[in-house]
């Protein structure tokens, strides 16, 4: 467009006012005429040029409202897209489907020189999978200089970063790409894609996340967020044509011109589509796309998942990498229709709990059931371009039960092979067809249906009554045929079945256990079954994770002994629950930082540039890439602390108003005054009883504002707010302390305690803020009541009433105020000597212990303090059992000066004692052999996780190396055994734990 | 007249204690957990059932001083248990709550009976919102309770 042609009227161009001439509608030419001087549009005043046209001024009205210097964009400039312009709801409703792609086609016909320019771009970049590295990402990075932001390049990217191991140089590329796409203002938007795609972040977890963070915004249409409609980048039905080209053209011109490129490699599916498509799309357009898709068509497709992709999911199934992958490929035929098939199914069940897929039963099935059935590595059929697989076969067998008939015909043993054989049902799965397949399957199958039921349960929670009936189910089978006990069941099942053990580990978790009525009576029965369970899972699935968790359970209980004192009306955030969660959930930014310092760590180590001021920029810029990332991480976990419903404070505030605490106290204390038998007489006064009660009214509202408004997260009044403001001070300090003390540990494995630590910090001052509000405001507020109301009230009895009624006021707010002053984390803090004496007890030993080192009475914190136990827990145990009767045992320990403005300290806890004579030399070369031996995690579900090996493994997983050591001397028969680790120091400032 | 009381907040439960002994001249059974609930209800048949919402797993009396989890829709557990066991009884829900969850719905107190009666095939008898030391809370948990003594 030439300078000249700009500004004709109104900042509008001839093209515009051209257009608008042709259309037909007489009032949607004068409301367009009206609009076209306008600045600012509001959603509906855009819906109203949108909907009610004919097909002819459909076209026309995607141009006025969408082409470069229409009503949406406006100046002369080409539109250059960012990362948060895209990533933002679609605010408009989506028209009917012809009518949409009349519109779509319009925007795209506007600017046919530009629609040539984005079909070479595609091609460019369609054969990315060939190309090196460097290269590819140089090509994208020329295009994100042109065009900004979109989808396209956001997907071509992640796809370059999650299938190749790239290096310091090219990271440097990527980051220049990511300034194009101005990444950094609204990071979700490639993360989008990334998280898509990379092996590293599960799918599942990630829709997850995605639907809970978008729920109640999304209004049941996956396509109004782009990290929605994203895990289905395929139209999935002729009603979906609609959404999928809104979220496209609201996207950017690439986005647009892509999804008709799409819809024309779907065209078998979508031949209605493609023949309006023929009709309204440019000539020229249609030919030069026609053109790319025979091109593509011929490109090979099978070799896009890469050996480094496939290196981070080892256990992955080869379709699901190719279902992933193929998001970054819809320009090739093939890919598209895979990926569009598998969309269809298992796509849509992703985001179920957004908008309930519909399924029609046909009465011929298409999924021959022999074929499900078949083992993997099986072909499928000529068409189908993957060998059979789990994720395969569970698309099959949701397929299949589209057909609800077909579930008669299964075996038992039919039922068992599917659930062994298949992913993530729990979360695939209706609940309707679970109750089908619970209603239709052989009796010998039931325990194993019930354990997928509830598995769905923990899940989704559709429906608690349903869950309610599968709990009941299985209390009676466990107790018929079983005994009541749920361990002999589980093991029992995973004898048969042991591929079902990955739902018993969901469904059967600490809360449902507890609420199998009369099979568990008390919550430490369910935590120990929880723990049998962990640990036969463990040894049948040869996988030490669960045996750690199972571990972690006992020691959680035996390091609550410590906890002496709590108080449990001060505010509470459950932090191993949170640990957990973050460990189980990570988020795309961890997962970033994660590789991100993996691969610092390598640079440092393998540089061999030698210019020195070269290694020193990339070094910074990947540092600076890194500490970016932590906010972003920060911002996500804080949320958390805040707001999630299984440990968030918000959890915390809601138990503490339901279980009527702060009526009780604020009621119960003023209560007491009035009813005093000195007050009698003067309660018996009618006028007084009057002013009495019409000031409990006034009271009473007082504390039902505090209730309402100022403890509840989303009110506008509220005390508290969940959401980071990283440019605020306090904040802005918190952060900066983060990020130095994770990089004085050199190492991201104690990301996640770390964070917690940063969570408490951070809400120490809302949390002083609402204490001192309610304090002196809402006190204030109170007495000013008390005055107000008794104003008249000058008896010598009425006085003394009145006096009363502040003080007792005055204890309400400031007891209250209270539950906010000194937090409790949820998680311990003991000293070392504390830590040892509690194993002591265990040990039955209670003398001859020498405690010394400048840490042994230091407070830790955190799940450092679990760690500490644990390691302790081996070497006292050793020492005592090994050592020589009568001698000491000495316990030393040490920590150097902490890192300036860290809150970790190196801890290190050396063990000596004297072993007896007789068995020195034995001891000796077990030690010798369990600290050289290189055991993996499954050797430790075998040979056992304890001993010295537990010892190695723990320190490894937190300090990234393990940090035993043994020194013995032969003369003394002196046994030295130390270790050392990263712990939680206990500040003044920050909130701390229960303290012996 | 068999009563059952599910109530676990010692203030509320004093106040409601007092209230059925006004109208029936009994003790009611009192529990105080959700597990202790649903055992009950399947092992004695009651007449009236008072039954608070929140409600944690087990009570204060359980051996390991643990209430375990908490439930804020407790008592909608208890229900699901009295028709699980094709029993039926006049409840009446005393909570604090305007407004809780039946089958993952959000239901306005004063419209749950209606509901309560026909998912879980119970004669409510009353939803009362409790307000702490409340004469017009209690006058109308009595009045409930006259009307079915």
């Amino acid at each position: 467009m030439k300078k000249s042609d700009w500004n004709v009227k109104n900042g509008k161009t001839k093209e515009f006012y051209s257009s608008l001439s042709k259309v037909k509608s007489i009032n949607k030419k004068n409301l367009l005429r009206g609009y076209a001087s306008k600045k600012n549009f509001k959603d509906k005043e855009i819906d109203n040029i949108r909907k009610g046209n004919n097909l002819h001024d459909c076209l026309l009205v995607g141009s006025l409202i969408k082409s470069t210097g229409g009503l949406l964009n406006r100046g002369p400039k080409k539109e250059k897209k960012t990362s948060k312009e895209i990533y933002m709801m679609t605010s408009f409703v989506p028209i009917f489907w012809r009518e949409e792609l009349c519109y779509t086609c319009g925007y795209i016909n506007s600017d046919v020189e530009r629609a040539f320019e984005i079909v070479e771009l595609i091609k460019g970049l369609c054969e990315i999978d060939y190309l090196e590295s460097t290269q590819a990402l140089e090509l994208i990075h020329e295009y994100s200089k042109l065009y900004g932001a979109s989808n396209f390049l956001s997907y071509k990217l992640a796809y370059i970063r999650s299938a190749r191991d790239l290096n310091a140089n090219q990271l440097k590329i990527v980051d220049l790409i990511e300034d194009e796409f101005e990444h950094r203002d609204s990071a979700g938007f490639h993360y989008s894609a990334l998280e898509n795609i990379d092996s590293r972040i599960s799918l599942f977890v990630a829709a997850r996340r995605r639907i809970s963070a978008s729920m109640l915004k999304a209004k049941g249409d996956v396509r109004k967020a782009i990290s929605t409609s994203n895990f289905i980048p395929t139209p999935v039905s002729l009603n979906d044509i609609s959404g999928f080209l809104l979220r496209a053209s609201e996207s950017s011109f690439i986005d647009t011109v892509y999804a008709i490129v799409i819809i024309l490699n779907l065209d078998e599916e979508f031949s209605e589509v493609k023949d309006e498509l023929e009709k309204r799309l440019s000539n020229n357009i249609l030919c030069s796309i026609k053109g790319l898709l025979d091109y593509t068509g011929k490109l090979n497709s099978k070799d896009i998942v890469t050996s480094h992709y496939s290196s981070f999911d080892e256990d992955g199934d080869p379709s699901l990498d190719l279902y992933r992958n193929a998001a970054a490929f819809l320009e090739r035929k093939e890919l598209a229709l895979y990926r569009n098939r598998i969309d269809k199914v298992i796509g849509v069940r992703l985001l179920s709990e957004i908008k309930e897929p519909k399924f029609h039963q046909s009465k011929e099935n298409s999924v021959k059931i022999e074929i499900l059935l078949s083992e993997d590595g099986s072909v499928i059929d000529k068409e189908t371009i993957v060998s059979l697989d789990p994720f395969y076969r569970t698309y099959l067998f949701l397929k299949l039960i589209e057909n609800r008939s077909s579930l008669l015909s299964l075996s038992s043993k039919e039922i068992s092979f599917i659930f062994e054989n298949t992913l993530r049902l729990e979360i695939l799965l209706s609940e309707e067809e679970m109750r089908s397949i619970y209603f239709t399957a052989p009796e010998d199958s039931k325990s194993l249906v019930t354990v997928l039921a509830l598995a769905l349960f923990r899940k989704k929670s559709v429906d608690p009554d349903v869950d309610f009936e599968f709990r009941t189910d299985f209390i009676s089978h466990v107790k018929e045929f079983y005994s009541g006990s749920i361990s002999d069941f589980i093991n029992e099942l995973l004898k048969h079945s042991p591929a079902i053990a990955s739902y018993i580990v969901i469904s059967l978790d600490e809360v449902t256990l507890q609420k199998m009525y009369g099979l568990v009576s008390k919550a430490t029965e369910a935590s120990l079954i929880r723990c049998d369970i962990l640990k036969s899972v463990g040894q049948k699935m040869n996988q030490i994770e669960y045996i750690i968790e199972a571990e972690s359970i006992i020691t959680r209980e035996k390091v609550s002994r410590l906890q002496k004192y709590f108080d449990s009306s001060r505010i509470y955030v459950d932090s191993i629950s949170m640990k957990n969660w973050l460990d189980s959930n990570p988020t795309m930014s961890t997962e970033q930082y994660r590789s991100l310092y993996n691969r610092i760590e390598k640079f440092v180590a393998t540089s061999s540039t030698s210019n020195q001021s070269d290694i020193d920029v990339i070094y910074i810029q990947l540092i600076d890439s890194s500490e970016y990332l932590i906010e972003q991480i920060a911002k996500d976990a804080f949320e958390q602390f805040c707001l999630n419903q299984e440990f968030g404070i918000q959890s915390y505030l809601g138990r503490r108003i339901r279980h009527n605490t702060l009526d009780g106290v604020t009621i119960d204390t003023v209560d007491a005054v009035i009813r005093k038998s000195e007050h009698r007489i003067v309660v018996t006064n009618q006028h007084m009883l009057k002013v009495v009660n019409s000031w409990l009214i006034d009271y009473k509202s007082i504390v039902d504002k505090l209730r309402r408004e100022h403890l509840q997260f989303k009110s506008s009044n509220s005390l508290f707010n969940a959401v980071l403001d990283a440019e605020e001070s306090v904040t802005n300090e918190n952060i900066r302390v983060l990020k130095n003390t994770l990089r004085s540990t050199g190492r991201s494995e104690l990301l996640n305690d770390l964070l917690i630590a940063f969570c408490w910090k951070q809400i120490s001052p809302q949390l002083e803020n609402a204490a001192r509000f309610i304090r002196t405001n809402l006190l204030q507020e109170a007495r000013d009541s008390i005055d107000k109301h008794f104003i008249n009230c000058h008896g010598a009895g009425e006085s003394q009433m009145v006096a009363e009624l502040h003080a007792a006021v005055n204890e309400v707010f400031v007891k209250v105020s209270d539950w906010f002053q000194v937090p409790e984390t949820g998680f311990i803090s003991a000293s070392v000597k504390d830590l040892c004496q509690i194993i002591l007890i265990d040990l039955s030993r209670n003398n001859n212990i020498d405690f010394s080192g400048n840490a042994i009475d230091k407070k830790y914190t955190g799940i450092s303090v679990h760690r500490l136990y644990d390691c302790l827990a081996v070497l006292l145990q050793n020492a005592h059992t090994h050592g020589k009767e009568s001698t000491s045992i000495k316990v030393n320990v040490c920590a150097p000066k902490k890192a300036l403005d860290s809150v970790l300290e190196s801890v290190t806890i050396n063990i000596t004692s004297e072993v007896d004579d007789i068995n020195y030399e034995k001891n000796k070369m077990r030690i010798l052999k369990a600290i050289n031996s290189e055991e993996t995690g499954t050797d430790m579900v075998t040979e056992g996780y304890s001993g010295i090996k537990k010892i190695k493994f723990i320190t490894k997983v937190s300090e990234g190396n393990h940090t035993m050591h043994f020194d013995f001397d032969d003369l003394t028969r002196l046994f030295n055994l130390s270790f050392s680790i990263h712990a939680e120091l206990v500040t003044e400032e920050s909130p701390t734990g229960a303290t012996l | 007249m068999r009563v059952l009381l599910v109530e676990d907040e010692k203030h509320k439960r004093d106040e409601l204690i007092q209230c059925v002994k006004d109208v029936f001249k009994c003790e009611p059974k009192i529990v105080d957990s959700v597990n202790d609930a649903v055992l009950t209800v399947k092992e004695i048949d009651f007449d009236i059932i008072i039954l608070d919402m929140a409600l944690s797993t087990f009570g204060e009396g359980s051996e390991d001083n643990k209430k375990g989890h908490d439930q804020a829709q407790g008592g909608i557990e208890v229900l699901r248990a009295l028709k699980s066991f094709k029993k039926r009884a006049k409840v009446m829900i005393v909570t604090q709550y305007p407004d809780f969850y039946i089958g993952g719905v959000k239901v306005k107190l004063q419209n749950s009976t209606k509901i309560v009666e026909e998912k879980y095939n119970q004669i409510m008898i009353g939803a009362v919102l409790y307000a702490y030391k409340s004469k017009s809370t209690l006058q109308k948990i009595i009045s409930i309770l006259r009307k079915h003594s």
